[in-house]
């Protein structure tokens, strides 16, 4: 450190009291030289009288008073004591005295000298010490604010666009950049306060930096507009990565210590953005959940597991989604001029396929309100219902299948059009069950009426059951499908039962066998049963 | 005529995770054709597929739909007995041009 040196107030009012004393023992000037300038001088005042007047006589006077001879021309240069200050650095510091000599007081001086060098180094370690304390209390005060900045922000974005400034006031740099990237494409530069220190070739070694997430120095750089930077990578979470460099420091060059505290600073900011990252997610997830438990809570009561009753029929629905929501729906219209119910499966999974099920629900309702001819019930009402939603399956790319199924307790027939769907498993009461065909295409396919219409008896005890394929399309540990044949043995084991405990006993046999594997259809069903009008 | 066939080939089990890619295909491989003034006949060979479930039929659907829009048509041939019986149960079968072998349903497209 070659600073200039200056005369404190200190030092000036210490001077003082080391010059009057030397007044006092009679010397004529006492003072402090720096590099032989003369930085404090303090002269006695029969000495200032004797300068005011005249020169000659004032020389005179000084030598009869101190007993010397005429012949000297300056007493002051010859009665002179000095001696050397050591103040700790390559300053050359003196204590000088006029008008006195002799061994005594040069040991006088010898010993101010040490004790003024003394202080001086004290004095100068005090203030670097109060230096260093006021810029560590700017750092806490900075880190304070930092800190509470970060707690501010629950998003990337905001929190990164705070960090700036309070960064750039923490480390006196001129400029700050920062490089985000996202998996393993080339980061994004940006710049505070604005693009000026930017270059090409700054560009492509930042980038090159922040590719191998050192924190790093350089005092000394070959770009035209940096002259220092420090690097900090933050180490964030996956695929994420971010940098900071702090660019041109305002007072100096960064330091050791500068670099400590940017990677401490690091790591907290690190931490709170991995915070931030987290919770984003959760709070991502827990909205989807939220929506998704809330579509279920509607879907499900949209399907009622107690149908309304029908004469002549034990009947029971169910529905279990495999995801939160499924396109499997049933409905009953039991207002019709004969009761009716619809089951159906709308391609597709998930959201989309809820919303489909829900409007195609609608238009069988609506379908059924308006068709009376009893000749062909079923089909009429699936032909309405495909036309008014033909448009929609086409632009949203789906279609589906279903199966509306009329009762007619007088002659015991019970009609159905079936596009598409499958299974129907018909078991007489005396015979083997067997499955139905379909008699027409799924819905959404063809912008046509062409619903089939067939019709079989349901006496007591003759079942009729309709399910969807995730009764049929479930897997084991093995990679076997449970399969129409599994299906059919299965009902013909349990037909005596009622019609819930028909759906119970398919329900647990297909969860037997998929085991731990988890089932990827909903499972929806209506299991009919004739029973005899009078005893019901 | 032949020329103006598009072909693809299934294998496998059809569903939904083949499904998107192969709807994706099939809507971009009509559009094509149609852009270039030809009739959007596409032929799809199923005698590698072992299983399809109601994703695949759809994206056969959306296919037959989309090429019908477009002038042309969609041909199936070489269903395994499995895949038959899911095209027969669903009704699918009446819905979709079949064929046994390749070259039936080429020549079909011509008919």
């Amino acid at each position: 450190m070659n600073q200039t040196w200056v005369l404190n107030r200190k030092t000036k009012v210490y001077l003082e009291s080391l010059g009057e004393n030397w007044l006092k023992a009679g010397a004529d000037s006492f003072g402090f030289r720096i590099n032989g300038r003369t930085v404090y001088c303090i002269r006695s005042e029969s000495y200032r009288d004797r300068a005011s007047a005249k020169p000659t006589q004032e020389v005179i006077q000084t030598q009869q008073s101190i007993g010397l001879s005429n012949e000297f021309s300056s007493v002051a240069e010859l009665l002179s004591i000095s001696s050397r200050v050591r103040l700790g650095d390559s300053q050359n510091g003196t204590l000088f005295v006029d008008g006195l000599d002799g061994l005594t007081h040069q040991k006088r001086l010898d010993l101010d000298a040490n004790f003024f060098g003394d202080t001086q180094q004290l004095q100068s370690d005090v203030d670097s010490i109060s230096d260093e304390l006021v810029e560590k209390q700017d750092q806490l005060v900075t880190l304070y604010q930092l800190s509470q900045t970060m707690r501010r922000h629950l998003e990337i974005q905001p929190l990164f666009s705070s960090l700036i400034v309070t960064l750039q006031s923490l480390f006196h740099s001129q400029g700050l950049f920062t490089l985000v990237s996202s998996g393993g494409l080339s980061p994004i530069v940006s710049a505070y306060p604005d693009n000026s220190l930017l270059d090409g070739n700054i560009i492509r070694a930042l980038q090159e930096m922040h590719q191998e997430k050192e924190s790093t120095i350089f005092n000394e750089t070959d770009f035209e507009k940096i002259e220092n930077l420090l690097f900090l990578p933050l180490h964030v979470k996956d695929p994420f990565q971010a940098s900071f460099v702090f660019v041109n420091k305002l007072d100096g060059q960064f330091t050791t210590p500068d670099l400590k505290l940017a990677q401490l600073i690091g790591e907290q900011i690190s931490a709170q953005f991995e915070y931030v990252q987290l919770h984003q997610e959760l709070l991502n997830k827990a909205k989807l959940q939220a929506e998704a438990d809330m579509a279920r809570n509607v879907q499900m009561q949209l399907l009622p597991t107690t149908p309304p009753a029908i004469a002549g029929l034990d009947l029971f629905a169910q529905s279990k989604p495999a995801s939160q929501v499924g396109g499997d729906f049933y409905v009953f219209l039991p207002d019709a001029p004969l009761p009716q119910f619809v089951l159906g499966d709308v391609s597709g999974k998930g959201m989309p396929a809820a919303l489909l099920m829900t409007m195609l629900r609608s238009s069988f309702q609506s379908a059924a309100r308006v068709n009376h001819n009893l000749d062909q019930l079923t089909a009429d009402v699936l032909n309405d219902a495909n036309r008014s939603m033909y448009g929609d399956f086409t632009a949203v790319e789906m279609f589906a299948t279903a199966i509306v199924a009329a009762f007619d307790l007088e002659t015991r027939e019970l009609s159905y059009s079936n596009a598409g769907h499958s299974p129907v498993i018909y078991c007489p009461a005396g015979g083997n069950p067997e499955i139905l065909p379909a008699n027409g295409p799924a819905m959404g396919v063809v912008d046509m009426d062409v619903a089939g219409h067939d019709s079989i008896k349901l006496h007591p005890d003759d079942l009729f059951i309709i399910c969807t394929d995730g009764f049929v399309e479930v897997w084991n540990e093995d990679g076997e499908m449970y399969g129409y044949d599994r299906l059919l043995e299965l009902v013909s084991s349990i037909r005596h039962y009622s019609a819930m405990e028909i759906a119970i006993e398919m329900y647990m046999a297909i969860e037997e066998f998929s085991g731990t594997r988890e089932q990827d259809d909903d499972q929806t069903l209506i299991v009919t049963k004739g029973v005899d009008h009078e005893s019901k | 005529m032949i020329g103006t066939v598009s072909k693809l080939e299934l294998d496998g089990r059809f569903d939904a995770y083949q499904a998107q890619g192969t709807k994706v295909w099939l809507k971009e491989e009509v559009e094509k054709m149609s852009g270039q003034g030809v009739k959007a006949n596409i032929l799809v060979d199923m005698s590698k597929v072992t299983f399809i479930d109601s994703a695949g039929l759809s994206a056969l659907v959306v296919g037959i739909k989309k090429a019908r829009e477009h002038g042309g048509t969609l041909h199936l041939f070489g269903l395994q007995q499995a895949v038959q019986i899911i095209f027969e149960l669903s009704w699918l079968d009446k819905a979709f041009p079949i064929y046994i072998t390749e070259d039936e349903a080429t020549k079909a497209f011509n008919s």
